[in-house]
């Protein structure tokens, strides 16, 4: 270490000088310790938040108006996201072990309005203010008219004590300029200040919170990035094409839709009726909470009931919409040989990959089981252990050796995966990274994670199938000497929003009760044995 | 309350403020600060509050600037027999980064190491007849560097993906568990994530030219200048394809130096493939194989790795191993490509420790130990390691480390609730690190047989 070739500066009187200047800077720095900057997160309050007297912030002020659109909402994800138990767990979780370095990030997209208003991520819920808990509610998304795209949730949002916020939509405002002529793509004049914002047929306002980046580099999920670099967007297709409506997974042109009131008509009788969307944003996802929504909207047992059918029909539609199976299976086949079953899923209605989203969280998966005219199992494929977990690596059962992994699962969940302690990598519950570094701390990334795609510490492992792209799985059945033919052969393309043992992980495992399987596809067919 | 009241409990003498006292007291009074990133500037980095809204646009993106300090203080206190020569130092170190937010995907990040002038060239105190402070400090940044995706904003429709990322300056680059690359070059890197072929959905390629490299623990001699100076550009390719993660690479290097004096060609090829199987929770493998071509003999070999680990019991059990041709060289220029394979090699920036041979070349070793409880506080993980070292200097190692780690925040407040995370406050961030080593070297040539001792401590705060 000679340091040839290198111009080095005398040591001693720089040293001193910075040295010396460091306390100063550090105290000047840390002198501003009652910003909002050092504490991050603030101890948990005990009173909540006195409201704003801003009106157009929480959604049910929005109600009265535009009653369909608020019951559309009330019921859906947007809604539901930060009552979600499962978020809840999870962000504890991500909380508790990261010493919470992670902050306030979770809830950036879950509670924008709560976090931006100053609400701690530490605030229980029920010491939150009530646009808080609108989840994303309708300012969330109808304030926003710059293109935050990719900012993972990092966008302004009205909050108390705000000036009454402009309402952008995909109509023009009654004072603006409308260039298409057309007065139906123009509003009445409104008791808030309406503007057309292009935001509101673009992917771009779902990808300011559908593509999720954490501040140390994971790509949690990329649902717009998906959407970004597949078919869909070459052709204009957008987010809103398919999940906001009439058909849930199937697009649809604005002038498709059939005309209704945006407005209760009752209260602006002048009001024309328009092309209007479903609140609903329709997606895989519904609520683990018994009865959600029900009280805000005043709903009997009976019309709730008839409303998570409905709901409940919509998703299944949109999950149906999105994958296509065949199958080819021989029409003979020998005792004693091996048969090879040939399925493939095709991802024909999804814009994005399929499934996508949070890393860990959606399982789709093939079932495939043969048995024999005596009704005898001889092969099985995706299916499931004693704890309803697939029989992967992460199933207890498979853990514990009371039954032999699935070595031909076809599942297209993805996962977090982390980099361990010395080299290879193993899959996990969340980003935070105890073996790489015993003490997780998230800071900006050291590296060039968009550049590079991933960082140091860990990646995100994604199965899903790209837009109108098909994948095969072959399945090889050994067929036993004694198998009583005809062979019958059940496929089925299941799918369900959490892996149980996932439910377990983040202590909430009771819900996994409520998780429920959608077969996508069932197809049967059988095969004679030839002797 | 822990975010109350820290000024009060921090006591700084700085009243005679020479140079390792004001050091001390700056250090005591950063580890004050609470454990997180400090912004400076803009929107509060994972904090409530409203962002701010400039109302500016850079490149088709919003602006949305933040700036950011965080980084560590790390103590190291080693006793050593290294090479038959006692040692006793300890040697502290401060690492800032900054991060300047612009957009979402636009920032500029900037890495300072103050008191080294880079690796093994650290600021220290030195116990013995000689004893005293070595003292060093650099200006020069150890990674600046811009990233974003400039390029958007040419198809303000999204009928063009042209997220492209691009990241400029002085790059941490670290490729096949740094096996491959493992270092800070000066240069850019072109790439685009995404990518959809065929049932491929997640593949990421970069392309990247270096101008130059870091010279980290470098004898600077003509022959190392050379080698830090050339120019590297490649290709790294990685992806998810059913259950595996495979990573693809490929570089050339040209000498374009303007030294004179030396007719080693530098112009050479490396290709490398990493392939990874996860098994769940705690459990992976990774088959690593890499390879370089030179004119004639010079820089031509090839490495291939199997790194292993397993959850058992509760316990990880790891085993790596490797084994290469003498001449199996990386295109980075780092000297430590095996640094990530155990403790036995792993190498320390700072001070040069007893350590199996982690370059690599010529030589087949293996690294096998268990992190005991992995979940806990404090783990335990005992590693045995041995090489056998093919070249002309034959020089065989066996090693034993024994390395505790405990996360004091956990220790001295357990508990995994939020009031006990909250609790934790500053304190978070805290790590002790004690590691003991023992290497026997059986020297065929001339150095002899010795053995090498170290004990080392390590206090580390991340702030």
């Amino acid at each position: 270490m000679n340091g040839q070739g290198r111009v080095r500066p005398t040591p001693g009187k720089t040293f001193a000088l910075v040295a010396s200047l460091l306390p100063a800077v550090a105290t000047l720095i840390y002198g501003c310790g009652t910003t909002p900057g050092w504490t991050r997160l603030k101890p948990v309050e005990t009173k909540p938040k006195p409201f704003h007297q801003t009106v157009f912030l929480s959604s049910s002020a929005c109600q009265t108006c535009h009653p369909k659109q608020y019951q559309e909402w009330r019921t859906s994800m947007h809604s539901y996201a930060q009552h979600s138990p499962v978020f809840l767990a999870f962000n504890v979780y991500v909380l508790t072990r990261s010493g919470g370095t992670l902050g306030t990030f979770c809830d950036r997209c879950h509670t924008p309005i709560g976090i931006s208003s100053g609400e701690s991520p530490t605030l229980a819920n029920d010491k939150r203010s009530e646009a808080a808990m609108d989840s994303v509610g309708c300012m969330s998304c109808h304030s926003q008219h710059r293109n935050y795209v990719e900012s993972s949730g990092l966008l302004p949002v009205p909050i108390p004590g705000d000036p009454e916020p402009i309402i952008y939509g995909p109509y023009y405002g009654s004072q603006e300029n409308n260039p298409t002529g057309d007065p139906i793509n123009q509003l009445i004049k409104t008791p808030h200040e309406s503007m057309r914002s292009g935001l509101f047929e673009s992917a771009q306002l779902c990808g300011s919170c559908h593509d999720v980046f954490s501040p140390d580099g994971f790509r949690i999920e990329e649902a717009y990035s998906e959407w970004k670099n597949g078919p869909y967007a070459r052709k204009g297709i957008v987010c809103e094409d398919c999940h906001m409506g009439p058909e849930p997974g199937k697009p649809f042109a604005r002038t498709e839709l059939t005309r209704d009131y945006i407005v209760d008509h009752n209260i602006f009788p002048q009001a024309p009726k328009r092309y209007r969307t479903n609140h609903s944003f329709t997606g895989p996802d519904y609520s683990l909470i018994p009865e959600y929504g029900k009280n805000a909207l005043g709903l009997g047992n009976k019309q709730f009931a008839a409303l998570t059918e409905h709901l409940k029909q919509e998703r299944e539609t949109l999950l149906r919409n999105a994958a296509t199976v065949n199958v080819d299976v021989p029409h003979t086949v020998a005792a004693g040989s091996r048969m090879t079953i040939e399925v493939s899923i095709t991802n024909s209605g999804a814009g994005h990959n399929f499934p996508t989203g949070f890393a860990s969280e959606r399982q789709v998966w093939l079932e495939v089981v043969v048995s024999d005219a005596s009704g005898r199992q001889v092969y099985a494929s995706g299916d499931l252990d004693r704890y309803a977990d697939l029989r992967d690596w992460e199933s207890e059962a498979v853990q514990a050796g009371e039954i032999p992994v699935d070595w031909n699962l076809t599942n297209l969940e993805a996962a977090f995966v982390l980099t361990n302690f010395r080299g290879t990598q193993s899959s996990a519950v969340s980003t935070t990274n105890r073996l790489l570094n015993p003490v997780p701390f998230i800071t900006p990334a050291t590296n060039p994670t968009f550049s590079q795609g991933f960082p140091f510490a860990g990646r995100i492992f994604k199965e899903g199938i790209p837009p109108l792209q098909t994948r095969t799985a072959d399945y090889e059945v050994k067929v036993p000497v004694d198998a009583v033919g005809p062979l019958k052969v059940s496929v089925r393309l299941r799918y369900r929003n959490f892996p149980p043992h996932f439910l377990r992980d983040l202590g909430v495992g009771t819900l996994a009760d409520q998780l429920q399987i959608i077969d996508l596809a069932t197809l049967k067919s059988e095969v004679a044995i030839a002797k | 309350m822990p975010y109350s009241g820290r000024m009060g409990r921090c006591r700084t003498r700085t009243a005679r403020p020479g140079p390792i006292a004001a050091l001390l007291g700056a250090i005591l009074t950063l580890c004050c600060a609470p454990a997180n990133a400090i912004t400076l500037f803009g929107s509060n980095f994972v904090s409530p509050g409203q962002q701010w809204d400039p109302g500016l646009s850079l490149f088709g993106e919003e602006l949305a600037p933040r700036l950011d300090v965080d980084g560590l203080v790390r103590f190291q206190v080693l006793n050593q027999q290294l090479a038959n020569q006692t040692d006793d130092f300890v040697t502290p170190e401060l690492d800032l980064q900054t991060n300047l937010q612009l957009t979402a995907t636009q920032r500029v990040y900037w890495l300072w190491r103050p008191f080294e002038y880079g690796a093994r060239e650290p600021t220290y105190f030195h116990f013995g007849n000689d004893h005293g402070w070595t003292k060093r400090f650099s200006e020069t940044p150890q990674a600046l560097f811009y990233e974003g995706q400039p390029f958007n904003w040419l198809s303000p429709n999204d009928r063009v993906p042209l997220d492209f990322t691009l990241a400029i300056g002085r790059i941490p680059l670290f490729l096949h568990n740094g096996l491959w690359f493992n270092n800070f070059m000066d240069g850019f890197q072109l790439s685009k994530n995404n990518i959809q072929i065929g049932t491929f959905s997640n593949i990421n390629i970069m392309y990247f030219l270096t101008l130059g490299e870091d010279q980290p623990g470098l004898n600077l001699n003509l022959a190392n200048r050379r080698e830090a100076e050339k120019r590297v550009m490649g290709f790294d390719m990685n992806g998810d394809w059913r259950n595996y993660f495979f990573e693809i690479s490929y570089a050339a290097s040209y000498d374009n130096s303007k030294l004179p004096g030396l007719d080693q060609n530098l112009n050479r090829g490396f290709w490398a493939v990493s392939i990874t199987r996860t098994f769940g929770f705690n459990s992976g493998v990774s088959l690593r194989a890499m390879g370089s071509t030179g004119n004639g003999t010079a820089g031509a070999g090839e490495l291939a790795v199997l790194e292993t680990q397993r959850g058992v019991w509760g316990q990880l059990l790891y085993c790596n191993v490797f084994g290469a041709t003498n001449q199996w060289k990386t295109p980075s220029v780092s000297g430590s490509p095996l640094s990530q394979e155990g403790i036995l090699f792993t190498f320390d920036r700072q001070q040069a420790t007893p350590e199996l041979n982690l370059r690599g070349h010529g030589t087949v070793g293996n690294a096998i130990g268990v992190v005991l409880d992995p979940r806990a506080p404090i783990t335990y993980t005992p590693e045995f390691g041995w090489l056998i070292d093919n070249e002309y200097t034959s020089n065989d190692q066996v090693g034993l480390a024994f390395q505790i780690q405990a996360d004091l925040a956990h220790v001295f407040i357990p508990g995994n609730t939020l009031s006990e995370m909250v609790r934790r406050g500053i304190l978070y961030g805290a790590l002790a690190r004690l590691t003991l080593l023992g290497v026997r070297n059986e020297n065929t040539h001339t150095a002899g047989d010795r053995f090498d001792f170290g004990s080392m401590l390590e206090l580390i705060y991340q702030f």
